[in-house]
């Protein structure tokens, strides 16, 4: 799929792959990859600067984490991202169903 | 030369430093650890700084519009605070020579400054950088505000400065208190800027003051402009009229205000985008 048909969805797409448990960035790309079986393989470098802007607005916390020997950053949703999920979440699925019933 | 040190040098390039360029570089480097494979379906160094550069320069610029526009409020409320501190003063009539003079320009100073960095920051916020040419023009919104905030507090320092021998002591320290709070404030939003600044290249053309308008007025942004130009005019004239119980000075200030409200606009309408030509795409 085009990195720019996922412009738009990009945010909503982020903060799903963190709502059942906290990742750091290459474990979010590895998950959107895994849940769309492949399908958003977009440049691995969009996600970084997503998660950065999600952390400024609030939707997203983050903190270090050490593994083998490395620094990690760690994200994790917050309340407000929990929220702003949902309402992305049922946004999409009236765009979705909308689309769908135009294409019928 | 590692794709890690590249992208290093790109970050720098891109006017990200310190602290976040080396969060960022860490997170890249475990990222490499995780998948030394991975490099080129990041992207090339130079695409990824662009790509945090540009989440930056939206996230910076809406954050010091609104902090620039919280300093100015907090300057405007320590307005009460000089309005105190010389209130021990009762009659201004006591003061003469040079100190009335520089109370008056002080006076000036402020009600003019006051006037500019409302405007200029209720356009930052009301903005919202879509790409870097507006991104641009609302940080140069907040740099207006924040000048035109220090000048406030440059008139506050001034009309303190003329009074104070007419002043108990505590008055006038007072004063300067207000005015160090403000300028503080302000100072610290220049150091916002500029970090906004630092991430953002020089702007291109932008739309008028027609996208800051909400419809329906966004059609008619010239009527708006001249509407909001003549009550001013006329709360100053008229509010005067009654201060002073003299419709002579109620006039000459109307009159000054319309001279003041056509000249700043004259100043200010390109660097703040408040031109009246309908933008294509809001036509």
């Amino acid at each position: 799929m085009r990195a720019e048909t996922l412009k738009g969805h990009l945010d909503a797409l982020v903060l799903a792959t963190l709502r059942e448990s906290p990742a750091h960035g290459y474990a979010v790309i590895e998950e959107l990859k895994r849940r769309s079986g492949g399908e958003f393989a977009l440049p691995e470098g969009t996600v970084y600067p997503v998660l950065h802007r999600l952390e400024a607005e609030g939707l997203l916390e983050s903190s270090w984490s050490s593994a083998a020997g490395r620094r990690r950053r760690v994200y994790n949703l917050t309340r407000r991202g929990r929220s702003a999920l949902g309402a992305q979440e049922a946004e999409w699925r009236r765009f979705a169903a909308a689309v769908e019933a135009v294409l019928a | 030369m590692t794709w890690l040190e590249d992208l290093g040098g790109e970050l720098e390039r891109a006017g990200i430093h310190g602290a976040t360029r080396r969060r960022i570089e860490l997170e890249l480097a475990d990222h490499l650890a995780c998948d030394p494979s991975s490099e080129a379906r990041l992207g090339s160094p130079r695409e990824v700084a662009e790509r945090f550069a540009a989440e930056l320069r939206t996230t910076r610029t809406r954050r010091v519009a609104w902090r620039s526009f919280f300093a100015l409020a907090l300057t405007a409320a320590l307005l009460v605070v000089h309005a105190r501190a010389l209130s021990p003063l009762g009659s201004w009539s006591a003061v003469a020579g040079t100190n009335a003079t520089f109370v008056s320009l002080g006076g000036l100073l402020l009600v003019l400054c006051a006037q500019i960095a409302f405007v200029a920051g209720v356009l930052a916020i009301r903005r919202k950088p879509t790409d870097s040419a507006e991104a641009a023009l609302v940080q140069r919104r907040a740099a207006v505000a924040l000048l035109a905030g220090a000048g406030v507090v440059a008139g506050e320092i001034v009309q303190a400065g003329a009074l104070e021998k007419y002043l108990p002591g505590w008055s006038f320290a007072l004063a300067l208190a207000g005015a160090a709070v403000s300028l503080a404030a302000l100072c610290a939003c220049t150091v916002w800027l500029r970090s906004a600044r630092a991430v953002t290249p020089a702007g291109g053309p932008v739309p008028g003051l027609d996208r800051d308008l909400p419809r329906p007025l966004s059609s008619h942004a010239a009527a708006f402009a001249v509407l909001t130009g003549a009550a001013v005019v006329l709360v100053v004239g008229v509010g005067s009229v009654f201060a002073e119980n003299s419709v002579a000075e109620g006039a000459t200030r109307g009159l000054l205000e319309a001279v003041a409200f056509a000249g700043c606009y004259l100043l200010l309408r390109r660097p703040l985008a408040i031109t009246l030509d309908r933008s294509p795409r809001s036509a």
